[in-house]
């Protein structure tokens, strides 16, 4: 089975779907395990008497949220070389509040020849619907040349 | 240790983490960010589900170390990060962070923190080593430790 990443050409951009960050999904993230007594847990991510004691106006949405949206694209483009090497520089030029949607997306810069694999060299960021870049970074991943796990196309747009 | 976090210097450690990832832990987290992805819910080849990113990720940061104090009326926000994902970590398992700071200074009224956190897995492969850098912010001004000023 191919992968995204095989039929990725330098210029090729490839996007998740928007999600919305709601209140639910970041209480799954930030809140603690389900079971555990007393969830959830009260923090910046999750409770907004907590976000405005330190002087946040609300609660604003952890950024290993959408950085979570980002290697799951960056994993069904990759698969698993992915867990074998893969690497993402990131930083957060805007913080995500409950109810914004966002989505992920990688731009392939550049392959470098390296023998049995090619090293693949991406512009990575998520953006919001207005388009304003929430994170912005890059990735790299050394890619087998035999590729092989499920592919989930999303969309790929020619740059 | 009695100090709190923004308190701490390079070279100084949080206590470390110990984990089990449940395959009901591991799909709390694929709820929260909507992947639902097979290879991180079906066995395959004979071994586990693979454990998401996000999960990992999430325990990663300082504030998961048992001895982390964030002093009253503080937050503290992550500023950046440098991920390298090294082995896949399997749902069942148990992990291990460990954290080191390596560097702290002041910029524009908040305490930076730059620190190293690896996890691994029982086999004590490392599957996640990243280095972030995180802040400290206050509704009032932060006495940093040292000589620093803000």
């Amino acid at each position: 089975m191919s992968l995204p990443i095989d039929d990725l050409q330098p210029g090729d951009i490839r996007c998740s779907k928007f999600r919305k960050l709601t209140m639910a999904r970041a209480l799954a993230l930030s809140g603690g395990p389900l079971d555990m007594p007393g969830w959830p847990d009260k923090n910046l991510h999750t409770d907004a008497e907590v976000a405005r004691s330190t002087g946040l106006p609300d609660v604003v949405v952890s950024g290993t949220q959408w950085e979570g949206h980002l290697v799951g694209l960056l994993v069904e483009t990759l698969g698993m070389d992915w867990f074998n090497g893969g690497s993402i520089q990131i930083k957060i030029p805007r913080s995500v509040r409950i109810g914004d949607s966002v989505r992920a997306k990688l731009r392939m810069d550049e392959f470098v020849d390296q023998g049995d694999r090619r090293l693949a060299r991406m512009t990575v960021w998520c953006e919001n619907k207005q388009g304003q870049e929430v994170m912005v970074g890059t990735a790299e991943c050394a890619v087998s040349r035999a590729a092989r796990g499920h592919d989930k196309v999303e969309q790929i747009e020619s740059a | 240790m009695d100090k709190y976090a923004h308190e701490l210097q390079a070279g100084d450690s949080y206590e470390p983490l110990r984990f089990t990832v449940t395959p009901e832990l591991n799909q709390q987290f694929l709820y929260a960010v909507e992947d639902f992805n097979p290879i991180f819910i079906e066995e395959r080849d004979g071994s586990p589900p693979l454990v998401h990113p996000v999960l990992l990720m999430h325990m990663s940061p300082r504030t998961r170390s048992p001895s982390y104090r964030q002093a009253p009326g503080m937050g503290s926000a992550f500023a950046s990060d440098s991920s390298i994902y090294l082995a896949p970590g399997y749902v069942g398992d148990t992990f291990e962070v460990r954290w080191r700071i390596v560097n702290t200074y002041p910029k524009r009224g908040k305490i930076y923190q730059e620190y190293v956190a690896e996890i691994r897995d029982s086999h004590g492969r490392i599957v996640l080593r990243r280095e972030l850098a995180s802040t400290f912010f206050s509704q009032v001004k932060i006495k940093p430790a040292g000589d620093a000023q803000l």
